[in-house]
């Protein structure tokens, strides 16, 4: 058994035994849609549509549609991409890197915050591939035999390494998550009445059975798939970052970028769940298993990142201006002091300093203000993104070649879209599939289950002598 | 042939740890064990061998990662040789191997978890479309059943066994007859 | 749980210095200053000399004489009146203003021979003939070989090599010190539990400290008083000539470079002793009270953090990267933080080997054990990712001020270089990589020494080819300073530990370490 120290905070909260963990979560699913679920789907769908539709007219017509000009020939496409690609990490992250540190107040969030990375992934996925123009050869960026000579994909090419590592990202992501939701699918299955969920949940539960030698294979299946999952995480926004700092422009070109990149993902990733649980947890009424202190954890890990993104700002300017390189050292200054000092300050103002406002107990454990602090921090990270890619080659090394960016309806729309899209999904998510991890809960519910700990309803160590009495 | 199945049900997970231990200790074979969740230390006790699932994951790794050297090698240093991309020829593999590190390592990670992955459900039988084979709904559930076959356990009489059970703080105890 | 170190760990780590001791006194006097030949034709060889030891110049080419002598060759240094008028040309100038002649001296060498090798004659036969005929080599390639694999040089007045290698194991184990202080403040302030029992052991790793603090302000202040030429920006002549480092004065002037290293030695030194102190004084306190203690830890923890985070960059900057002043990486900090985290990780798990195979750890199990390998595991993946990163976007975009820094590496350091890398990322991979050999005493003691070395090998590239160039050398010097620094480190880990219990006894976690299993 595991011990765990008295003055730990317990994860699950009242008086819960197997059976409440499992109706709790379970509860959604069978009772019927609450009307805000179907207000929220509506907005988003609308949302979505105008999207989709702002991608056909981009196809239909061509990128010229969007505010791209000789200068600036990446702007906002690439901004989201890397935007949805960061929001995209906090899921992984959770359900790998906290499972290998074996902090248990993860099984709150992993779930929900893992669907919500696959989500993501898919939006960034889209704006590549809109942006080739031609969508439907898609595929070409694959490596495949073809009629055509020698022709291959370019293997020396960062983008070509991120085809890889977005694809791998997502499917081993998928993977990850769907086989930690077989068992709670089969718990699904076992209790719903109505023919069609039986029928559904049956499929989706792949004919789980629970027995001994299946637990020992998936807890082994999880703990390597997080092994893998781990150093994957780091690669992709690693990747990412490459596209960027392969390059000899000045604001691109700096070794530090994987790193920060990784760290900066993890950021506004853990923003996005804490946005998407405090609603969840609360229309959902998970309060027991999703309290405070959770919210706390999660705050601490955005102050942490946080805080590492603001020591490598600090980083990149003081080196720009260390190296003596006039180029380097120009790029910076006129992040800062140029015509997009705006998009700087907002970024500075959102990472770098309210972040740190979590220092204060007060603050951090006040949902209302995480809550806001979430949604600053994802703006924020949107500007970081901006801030990088636009201001770093919205002055060329020819002055007249200089240039501003303003974007057209269709960025917006296309951007607008892919909200819409990622929260249909979610609210999809929300509604049909379980929301926590049962399975994995009803491990931690007598380390660190309140009843257990305080041995609450059946007194002081009950937990204990039950214990010893077999 | 016909085989008789006792289901013993129980309510929690030590006590069925404690059950089968028991039950081991005076010499009875336990076929295998339904439960909501992993139960941690019952393997041992009932004589389930540690998976070698994440050998395999091993070793689809290794194939990824060689079919990745032999096709990043392919591609840019036999099909395309001496091709000057961004001022690095393609010369020598060892000399641009910086940037084929990361398909290598993606490739890899790939293999490695879609082999593992699939060799998971084909091991476990959990495909799409599979029936429920847990014998009882509330074993995924708050219920743990443990699961004793009368052929597995020659030296005791169905009674015998049944008394033996019943003294490890059952819930429920059942019977069945299967082909 | 009390321990004592053993007369038998005296010894050996007595022995250790002592031995080392030796070694590092007769490797000093061998450090050599390297003259740069070019080879002309078969028979033509130029070399240059850029030091200031003219008085040996008659040494040095008496020495050449004899060493192609034995070979069959004779040597004629170039016009002899010629060479006069050079000398009498650098003669002038040194009555000039000290400017000027420092100029002059980063135009041109000291002195530069143009020398022709002939064939001995001894009573009219080809003697060389003989001797050389095996050779594939022309005579020229032969001496020029001499001169640049150092068997004919200088011997070195400022002892270079000598203070590279104090910077180099000052630095290697004060991270180690560091990284252990570093991890415990992780630990504390992430409210771990399940390394409770190993923290008295962080807290004697940390409590060297001192050590690589004192050596490192040796090197500094020589550094600082023109003993040594370590830091160039410290040469104010050549900060004048210099334009790029006279851009960076404004950070790279020694006195807010001594202003920095007192802030970071001071904050480090002061939340070392407060948490040796704190946790010392809770073992003494009673249930209520050490969770009070407990938590001020955890709160220090996280506020150590804060200056770690900043301090563990610009303290990498300051005292390795700016040896090669002209570079700039904005990942160096985090990269050089890996390896001094790696290194600690290495240290804490031979200590509680040493300590468990004494039985001095009753409550350290194989899960503990196992974490710690997890740890080497994953820290060598985080080194191994960092020194790509960096190694990677380098060589990719080929920038030649920065790419400069893997030239010079691959010139001069390539097998160490890359052996270094390899090493470090394959064999914690491949070895480690399995939960079975993260528990096994053989596996991890062999990998773990391995990657020890190697890492020392990482600071050495860091350092060596900023400070000696080409000129680099591996002999008795540096096994020997290794030597005395690692007897030295481990006697004051092992002598630190018996000072308080191996075992927290108030810690509120401590049962949970003592349960901890996988």
């Amino acid at each position: 058994m595991h011990k765990e120290s008295d003055i730990r905070i317990p994860l699950i909260l009242g008086d819960k035994n197997y059976k409440d963990i499992t109706d709790d979560v379970i509860r959604p699913i069978e009772s019927k849609a609450p009307r805000g679920w179907y207000i929220l789907i509506s907005i988003f769908g609308i949302f979505a549509l105008w999207g989709v539709g702002c991608i056909v007219y981009l196809l239909g017509t061509g990128i010229g549609v969007w505010g791209l000009n000789k200068t600036v020939e990446w702007a906002w496409d690439i901004t989201n991409f890397v935007w949805w690609v960061g929001i995209g990490h906090a899921g992984t992250l959770i359900s790998a890197v906290l499972l290998l540190f074996r902090q248990k107040w993860r099984m709150a969030i992993n779930r929900a915050s893992e669907a919500m990375t696959i989500f993501a992934v898919m939006m960034a996925g889209l704006f590549p591939l809109i942006h080739m123009g031609r969508l439907w050869v898609g595929y070409w960026v694959f490596p495949l035999p073809n009629q055509f000579g020698s022709m291959w994909v370019n293997v020396n090419s960062p983008l070509f390494w991120d085809v890889f590592a977005i694809s791998t990202y997502f499917s081993v992501g998928m993977v990850f998550w769907y086989i930690g939701l077989i068992p709670d699918f089969a718990t699904i299955r076992d209790r719903v009445t109505k023919p069609l969920a039986k029928r559904a949940y049956g499929i989706l539960s792949f004919g789980w059975t629970g027995n001994a030698k299946a637990w020992n294979r998936f807890e082994i299946v999880s703990l390597v798939l997080a092994g893998l999952a781990t150093p994957l995480v780091f690669s992709v926004h690693s990747i990412v970052s490459f596209d960027f700092a392969t390059s000899v422009i000045p604001g691109w070109h700096t070794t530090i970028f994987p790193p920060y990149f990784v760290s900066g993902a993890v950021f506004s990733g853990f923003a996005m769940v804490q946005t998407l649980m405090l609603v969840l947890r609360k229309a959902f009424k998970l309060e027991a298993y999703l309290h405070t202190k959770h919210i706390e954890y999660m705050n601490i890990v955005i102050l942490t990142t946080g805080s590492i993104v603001g020591v490598a700002y600090i980083t990149e300017l003081f080196i720009s201006w260390y190296s003596g390189v006039e180029y380097e050292a120009y790029a910076f200054l006129n992040r800062a002091t140029g015509p997009y000092w705006w998009s700087y300050a907002a970024m500075m103002t959102c990472n770098v300093v309210s972040p740190q406002l979590m220092w204060s107990k007060k603050l951090r454990t006040n949902l209302t203000f995480t809550f806001i602090l979430a949604a600053v921090v994802n703006v924020g990270m949107w500007f970081e993104r901006f801030v990088i890619i636009v201001t770093s080659i919205h002055r060329d090394y020819v002055p007249s070649a200089w240039s501003y960016f303003h974007p057209t309806w269709v960025d917006i729309g296309v951007y607008v879209g892919t909200l819409g899209i990622f929260f249909v999904l979610y609210l999809l998510f929300a509604r049909y599939f379980p929301v926590l991890p049962i399975a994995e809960l009803k491990t931690i519910l007598k380390s660190s289950g309140e009843n257990y700990k305080k041995g609450f309803g059946h007194g002081e160590g009950y937990y204990d002598s039950h214990i010893e009495k077999h | 042939m016909t085989d008789k199945v006792i289901y013993a049900m129980y309510d929690d997970d030590d006590v069925t740890k404690e059950a089968c231990q028991s039950l081991v200790d005076n010499g009875v074979h336990v076929a295998d064990v339904f439960s909501p969740f992993p139960i941690h230390g019952i393997d041992p006790i009932i004589g389930i061998k540690h998976t070698r699932l994440g050998i395999a994951a091993f070793m689809y790794g290794i194939t990824g990662l060689l079919l990745a050297i032999i096709a990043t090698r392919y591609f840019m240093v036999s099909d395309w040789h001496g091709i000057n991309i961004g001022g690095k020829p393609n010369f020598s593999y060892l000399e641009n191997i910086p940037s084929f590190v990361p398909i290598l390592f993606e490739f890899t990670v790939l293999c490695a978890a879609h082999g593992m992955a699939l060799t998971y459900f084909l091991r476990n039988k959990t495909l799409p479309g599979m029936p429920a084979r847990n014998p009882d709904p509330r074993t995924t559930d708050d219920r743990f059943v443990v699961e004793v076959r009368l052929a597995e356990n020659s030296n005791f009489s169905l009674d015998q066994l049944n008394d033996m059970i019943k003294e490890t703080g059952i819930v429920e105890i059942d019977e069945k007859t299967i082909k | 749980m009390e321990f004592q170190i053993s007369n038998k760990a005296k010894k050996v780590t007595i022995g250790l210095m002592g031995v080392g001791l030796l070694l590092l006194i007769v490797g000093f006097f061998f450090q050599k200053e390297y003259m740069f030949p070019t080879v002309l034709s078969d028979h033509e060889v130029y070399v240059e000399y850029w030091g200031d030891q003219v008085e040996k110049e008659a040494d040095v080419k008496k020495e050449a004489e004899e060493a192609m002598a034995a070979l069959g060759y004779e040597l004629d240094f170039g016009d002899e009146g010629e060479e006069h008028e050079v000398h009498g040309h650098n003669a002038a100038e040194e009555h000039g203003d000290a400017h000027s002649e420092e100029a002059h001296a980063h135009q041109a060498p000291t002195f530069e021979w143009h020398i022709h090798i002939k064939h001995l004659e001894v009573e009219g036969e080809h003697v060389a003939h003989s001797v050389g005929h095996g050779h594939d080599a022309a005579p020229s390639e032969t001496l020029a070989h001499m001169f640049s694999n150092g068997d004919i040089a200088m011997s070195d007045s400022h002892f270079r090599r000598f203070w590279s290698n104090l910077l180099v194991n000052g630095f290697f184990f004060f991270g180690i010190a560091l990284g252990a202080l570093f991890y415990l403040s992780l630990h504390y302030a992430t409210e771990s539990g399940w390394g409770v029992v190993l923290l008295r052991i962080m807290e004697a790793i940390m409590s060297a400290l001192p050590l690589g603090m004192i050596v490192l302000a040796i090197v500094f202040i020589g550094a600082t008083l023109g003993l040594n030429h370590i830091y160039p920006w410290m040469d104010s002549d050549v900060v004048a000539h210099d334009d790029l480092i006279w851009g960076k004065v404004a950070y790279l002037n020694k006195p807010f470079f001594w202003i920095r290293i007192i802030c970071y030695f001071g904050v480090f030194a002061y939340f070392m002793n407060w948490f040796r102190k704190t946790s010392r004084k809770q073992d003494s306190e009673d249930v209520e009270k050490a969770t009070a203690s407990h938590f001020l830890m955890y709160r220090r923890g996280a506020l150590f953090l804060v200056f770690f985070a900043v301090f563990s960059s610009t303290m990498s900057w300051d005292i390795i990267m700016s040896i090669d002043t002209h570079w700039f990486s904005t990942l160096f900090g985090w990269y050089s933080f890996s390896g001094i985290w790696l290194s600690a990780m290495i240290m804490i798990m031979m200590v509680t080997l040493y300590l468990k195979h004494k039985g001095n750890l009753e409550f350290v199990n194989s899960a503990h054990i196992h974490d710690v390998g997890k740890w080497m595991f994953a820290l060598s993946f985080l080194w191994s990712y960092l020194w790509f990163s960096q190694f990677m976007l380098i060589w990719y975009s080929n920038i030649p001020e920065e790419v400069i820094y893997f030239v010079t590496r691959i010139e001069s350091y390539k097998f160490i270089f890359f052996a270094m890398f390899v090493v470090n990322f394959v064999l914690p991979m491949i070895f480690l990589m399995s939960a079975d050999t993260k528990k096994s005493w053989p596996y991890l003691i062999f990998i773990g020494l391995v990657i020890f070395i190697g890492h020392w090998f990482d600071v050495f590239c860091m350092v060596m080819p900023g400070t000696l160039y080409e000129e680099w050398n591996f002999g008795l010097l540096e096994i020997g300073m290794f030597m005395t620094f690692l007897g030295t480190f481990i006697f004051l880990v092992l002598r630190s530990l018996g000072k308080s219990s191996l075992v927290q006894n108030n810690h509120p976690f401590l049962e949970e370490s003592k349960h901890h299993h996988g």
